[in-house]
């Protein structure tokens, strides 16, 4: 379920020259000859999006269902990262003096 | 009246049994048992051993007790024992599971009494000592670490906790690598630095390890956070999500989400709700494009959906409505509401007209699928897409190619057509060259040949196919007699010229045109000079034969020029250039000539040249030329060399019986047909259709209803008739001779027996080669 935008770590309205770049910069972390199978979907998803018709095709006529995952993970990263208070670290310390083997 | 009960008479065990009870009680680890047993035999005598038992029998009892996480009961059986007793166990023992339980005030008197403490349990009682018991604090040395270093640690994490980084790294830099605290200060030191590696680094047995997999568990990427959140305690969960940011409910339920959606329909649904119900944090576009996604799989969700994101256009509604219809197959339909999206596509938008073409584009492909290759149809898509978008070279080569497959003379028009849009395409040019080439207008033809070179100067193909251009130019002015133009095309080539095949052709043409002239001196002298080509005389010959039938230069001139060329023993390289050139010559001119082309001394050159040892590609590609000029003497002698460098070789069985038949199936023997029906199973499991589907045709050419076969050659004067032919004729004549039709047949057989008297039998293995024996 994921999408070629996702293979090659592009936004959705990449242009030709931000997914050519893309798709260089994975050959270059999968070279063909150390990855063929990676390689082969890297430029695979290239292939869908290389040109501005490819990828209006592709948003026109696929209908897989989309990978859940880079929603969730933007779902994750809104999340404003907090410091813990000290009687929740007092709480986990406790719990895990208790279940701690004693020697 | 009943008989009064009496009292069972209890004997108490004797000290021998007691102690064999011990043994016992010892051996299977029942160390409650073994304490009652010691306290009975101590009742009876005291032995200073059995003191010494029962101690040991207490230590054990304790031992077994932590191990089930019992602490409390441990410390108190641990208390029961007197002070010599308690010997057996160590004192530091007791105070971890004093720690473990709780005990935190009875913990601080015993440490009073152990001088070593291990290591872990420092780092513990510096955790509890963090907590803030004061009872430990007060029992402890002031010297010890773990009292210097407390306070530097507790400073780090509330600063840690109110977010003042730079207290925390100050004060960590009071706690040695070697403190009490060190496992506190890798945390925090992890913390700030979002380093994995030191949070991994804390041990097991520490207890921060709980905080560091927390604080793992919220840096990890989301296909691992799933896995990380799972291992870890409630408390650990809830921290998790705090240091992520995120609640720890909704997490779980995206967690939850994440794990049900698979490629199953119903597992969409949950998903598609979560999208539709999250709050701010998911962008309105990316949540509206998901959904959106999902509709074509889950049509139900269509009203939840335009009550989420508002209504759906009429083009996004006809979009959908044709993605599914081809999920399920329903290509008719889907081809109805793309329809509908091509007249509802929003024109106005820079990307609306493409999407026009694409969904035409899209259309014809599908129209392939309902109908095949139906080429009208398929074109008026691909047409009408190219109008909308004309730079789509893809479309414009897919028509091309439809086009050409059926013979359509206007593959040619419509390269042209491309080329408007895409003047220096090298694909368009070639077929633009390719197809006015194919309409005669050379003229035309060389002038896309010309773009082509000069756009890519050393590709060979587009110098070879400017010679080839110039060439048949050539042939056509030849014709016309139009003498002066054909010396002009004949220049033009000769500049292109850069091999000797290339030579061999042009001087070819020098040949024709000088025969054109009359003049045969000339025409021999460049006829020779051809031969320095590949494929020697023996090419010149079939070049001569085939270019010269189109330029309206008698037969017979021809074949007197061609006569004599051929060398008597062709080397086994000028046969291969030959079947190359052959092969290069079926591109452009119709089979029939080319073949008629090869000439009785041509197929003795070859024949000649048969003891060569060729690859099996030659082999089958001369075998095919042979079939194709009727040559069945010649097929037979190199099917049999071919089968002894392959033996066994379907298509070499095949040319074997074709040869040695003259093509004829009436003149298969029995085992000659189960031969080649062997053969045919062999082709079929080496997927060689096509051997396959010609052994099948051969076989099938005529039906034989028979068991019993003809001869291989029919007497003088006596018809060579199919077998229902035979049968007709056969119930004639017994109608007239008033015998049964079978009667005549057995005379028929013994008829044909006595005609071939002691003729040799019929052996295709043990024919010389072109069947010669027959």
């Amino acid at each position: 379920m994921t999408t070629p935008f996702e293979i090659l770590g592009v936004a959705e309205d990449a242009d030709d020259s931000g997914i050519k770049k893309a798709y260089l910069a994975r050959v270059r972390e999968f070279p063909p000859e150390r990855d063929p199978e990676h390689f082969q979907v890297i430029r695979a998803a290239y292939e869908t999006l290389r040109g501005p018709r490819d990828r209006i095709a592709w948003r026109l006529f696929t209908s897989n269902v989309p990978d859940p995952a880079p929603l969730i993970t933007t779902w994750l990263a809104s999340g404003k990262p907090r410091r813990l208070d000290l009687s929740s670290v007092y709480r986990s310390l406790e719990a895990g003096i208790k279940e701690l083997p004693p020697t | 009246m009943a008989k009064p009960k009496t009292k069972p008479h209890f004997t108490p065990p004797t000290i021998d049994q007691l102690l064999v009870q011990a043994t016992a009680h010892q051996t299977a680890h029942r160390y409650k048992d073994l304490v009652e047993v010691y306290k009975e035999l101590l009742k009876r005598e005291v032995r200073p051993e059995w003191q010494i038992a029962l101690g040991q029998a207490y230590g054990q009892r304790a031992r077994a007790l932590a191990a089930k996480g019992m602490y409390r009961e441990a410390v108190a059986m641990w208390e029961s024992t007197s002070a010599s007793e308690a010997t057996e166990l160590n004192l530091a023992v007791v105070v971890g599971w004093m720690l473990a339980a709780g005990m935190y005030p009875r913990a601080a008197t015993l440490l009073q009494k152990v001088s070593i403490l291990p290591e872990n349990l420092q780092v513990r009682l510096g955790a509890i000592l963090l907590m803030g018991s004061n009872e430990l604090a007060s029992n402890l040395p002031e010297d010890s670490p773990l009292i210097r270093h407390l306070g530097s640690a507790r400073s780090a994490l509330e600063a840690w906790c109110r977010g003042e980084d730079a207290v925390v790294r100050e004060q960590l830099r009071a706690i040695p690598f070697r403190s009490p605290y060190r496992d506190l200060r890798q945390l925090l030191q992890g913390l700030l630095a979002a380093d994995p590696d030191l949070l991994e680094a804390i041990p097991p047995t520490s207890p921060y390890v709980g905080l560091a997999q927390a604080a793992l568990a919220a840096q990890a990427p989301l296909n691992d956070l799933e896995r990380r959140i799972a291992t870890l305690r409630p408390i650990e969960q809830e921290l998790a999500a705090t240091l992520r940011g995120v609640n720890l409910g909704q997490l779980r339920q995206v967690l939850e989400v994440r794990a049900a959606t698979t490629s199953a329909k119903e597992s969409l649904i949950p998903l598609f709700r979560w999208v539709t119900t999250q709050p701010a944090p998911v962008p309105e576009d990316q949540a509206r494009r998901f959904a959106l996604a999902i509709l074509p799989h889950q049509p139900g969700l269509a009203t939840p959906f335009q009550r989420r994101f508002g209504s759906l256009s009429p083009f996004e509604g006809a979009r959908l409505s044709a993605l599914l219809a081809e999920q399920e197959d329903d290509f008719r339909k889907a081809q109805q509401y793309w329809d509908c999206a091509f007249h509802t596509c929003d024109r106005e938008e820079p990307t609306g007209t493409l999407m026009a073409a694409l969904i035409l584009r899209h259309q014809a492909k599908m129209q392939i699928q309902i109908h095949g290759p139906d080429e009208a149809e398929v074109t008026e898509y691909l047409n009408r897409s190219l109008k909308l978008d004309p730079l789509d070279r893809v479309t414009w080569l897919e028509m091309i190619k439809i086009q050409r497959s059926d013979s359509n003379p206007k593959w040619g028009s419509s390269a042209e057509q491309a080329l408007v849009h895409l003047p220096e395409d090298s694909e368009l040019l070639l077929l633009a060259a390719q197809g006015a080439s194919e309409r005669k207008a050379y003229k035309k033809a060389i002038g896309y040949a010309n773009t082509l070179f000069r756009l890519d100067p050393i590709n060979s193909g587009a110098r070879r196919l400017l010679i080839n251009l110039h060439l048949g130019h050539v042939r056509k002015s030849l014709k016309g007699y139009n003498i002066a133009v054909a010396g002009r095309g004949l220049e033009a080539a000769r500049k292109f010229v850069y091999d000797d095949a290339d030579g061999t052709r042009v001087a070819v043409h020098y040949a024709l045109l000088a025969l054109a002239q009359e003049d045969e001196v000339s025409a021999r002298k460049f006829a020779v000079q051809a031969k320095v080509g590949p494929a020697g005389g023996i090419g010149v010959m079939l070049l001569l034969k085939v270019e010269g039938q189109q330029t309206g230069i008698k037969q017979n001139h021809l074949n007197s020029l061609a006569e004599g060329l051929a060398e008597s023993t062709p080397m086994a390289t000028q046969i291969v250039a030959l079947l190359e050139l052959a092969e290069e010559l079926l591109l452009a001119h119709p089979e029939q000539i080319v073949f008629s082309a090869f000439s009785k001394s041509m197929i003795a050159s070859l024949r000649a040249a048969a003891a060569h040892v060729y690859t099996e590609k030659q082999l089958v590609r001369l075998l095919d030329i042979l079939h194709k000029s009727h040559q069945w003497d010649a097929i037979a002698e190199y099917a049999v060399a071919a089968l002894e460098h392959f033996p066994e070789h379907p298509l070499f069985v095949f040319y074997q019986y074709l040869g040695y038949t003259h093509g004829q199936r009436n003149r298969l023997l029995n085992k000659d047909r189960t031969h080649l029906e062997k053969a045919r199973e062999i082709a079929i499991e080496k997927e060689d259709i096509r051997t396959a589907q010609m052994i099948d045709k051969f076989l099938e050419m005529f039906p034989m209803p028979f068991q019993w076969r003809f001869p291989d050659r029919m007497p003088s004067g006596f018809p060579q008739h199919r077998g229902r032919e035979v049968d007709r004729v056969l119930g004639e004549i017994a109608e007239e001779a008033g015998s049964s039709p079978d009667e005549l047949r057995g005379m028929l057989e013994e008829f044909i027996e006595a005609m071939r008297g002691g003729e040799e039998k019929h052996e295709p293995t043990r024919r010389r080669r072109g069947g010669k024996n027959k």
